[in-house]
């Protein structure tokens, strides 16, 4: 059965991010609670993933795949960010997040790649990402996202 | 070894002398420091427990059982010597790691994944780089199937080539990294003679990455073992 997300709420205090890592990481202070979920096939890039979220204080889901994705979000779970590999066994990775989007979420998706090369540009683009950007996740460009998504809430 | 426990015992009062008004546990370890100096104490049989506590978790070996205040000082000066072990090999695997950037084999990356290793997660670096190397053959071994093959699954290859690269880009292996650029252009171009050069240079890129990042795992095993105590005694 596909785990409830709760939903965001809109916190007085802000939440932090994990502190136990302060000493390296930029403490991070969100407005709100927020949510992530990985989609990657790779168990290594998709374990990285999901702690590098966490350890910036986003509440991450990870997935193996596109259907375990869309599953997820069809059975009512609401993500604030997705973080989706464009090569995905079986569902890839624009064909999910077509379905995602048909669905009416509303998510920032973030696509993920090895290798960008302009069709998968223009493919992912086309399915409704919003961001595509080259493995591996860098604090310098999810970090900003993460705090856009805090400040539109 | 006398000397050794003496010179211990002194370094011990130092900072429970400051304690001394605030804390029971640092007047006992003022008092047992007094017994062992003076002599008083069972020295004798503290030095066997010491010895055979190396390999294992401290057992204070003593007939009759130990004191409350033997265990203590005993357990107190053992943390002290693990603590300074742990440092020690910390210490030797950041100026380890810093050796693989200059020769670039590991980018910031690697470093990335260091940084989120926690107290939750206190062995997250072995994972990982347990996690690393076997998908890394895994691909390997697949893509070099495929390139070998009459004719070339292209497609097949390619998909290889991304989890690798990704993977490799991940834990910082950044000349894995080149060679799997290397590959998909020889998959793009369809070069079949291509992309057995490019794999067999994967090949020799990844053993160089996974000797350092064995390296690594070694010592960060150590300071999770009583091996780093050993290297004291």
């Amino acid at each position: 059965m596909a785990p409830t997300i709760e939903s965001v709420n809109q916190g007085n205090g802000g939440f932090e991010g994990n502190n136990k890592r302060s000493d390296r990481f930029v403490k991070a202070t969100w407005k709100n609670k927020l949510t992530a979920l990985v989609v990657d096939n790779g168990e290594l890039c998709r374990v990285l993933e999901r702690e590098n979220l966490r350890a910036y204080g986003v509440e991450t889901v990870a997935v193996e795949t596109g259907e375990a994705a869309v599953e997820l979000i069809a059975s009512g779970s609401t993500f604030n960010l997705i973080f989706i590999d464009m090569y995905l066994p079986t569902m890839s990775g624009p064909e999910a997040v077509r379905q995602i989007r048909a669905m009416g979420a509303r998510s920032k998706i973030i696509g993920l790649t090895a290798f960008i090369t302009e069709k998968d540009e223009q493919d992912f683009f086309a399915a409704g990402i919003d961001e595509f950007f080259e493995k591996p996740l860098d604090p310098d460009w999810f970090v900003p996202i993460i705090r856009e998504v805090d400040n539109q809430i | 070894m006398r000397k050794f426990l003496l010179t211990v015992a002194w370094l011990r009062m130092l900072p429970s002398l400051r304690q001394i008004f605030s804390s029971l546990g640092a007047l006992m370890d003022i008092g047992y420091a007094f017994v062992v100096l003076t002599g008083v104490g069972r020295m004798d049989l503290i030095v066997k427990g010491w010895q055979d506590f190396g390999s294992r978790k401290p057992v204070l070996n003593l007939t009759p059982s130990p004191s409350k205040l033997e265990y203590i000082f005993f357990h107190n000066v053992f943390s002290q010597g693990k603590k300074m072990a742990e440092t020690d090999v910390k210490q030797q695997i950041k100026d380890y790691v810093q050796t693989m950037h200059e020769q670039g084999i590991l980018d910031h990356n690697f470093e990335n994944v260091q940084n989120l290793q926690c107290q939750e997660n206190p062995h997250f670096v072995l994972e990982i780089i347990d996690m690393f190397c076997r998908d890394a053959e895994i691909c390997i071994a697949e893509m070099a199937k495929y390139v070998d093959e009459p004719v070339v699954d292209y497609a097949k290859v390619t998909g290889f080539i991304h989890q690798l690269k990704g993977s490799s880009s991940s834990v910082g292996g950044c000349r894995i990294v080149v060679a799997c650029r290397e590959l998909r252009k020889a998959t793009e171009n369809k070069m079949k003679e291509g992309c057995l050069e490019a794999c067999n240079k994967i090949k020799r890129e990844y053993f160089v990455v996974r000797d350092n990042l064995n390296a690594i795992a070694k010592m960060e095993r150590s300071i999770h073992t009583d091996d780093a105590m050993a290297g004291i005694f």
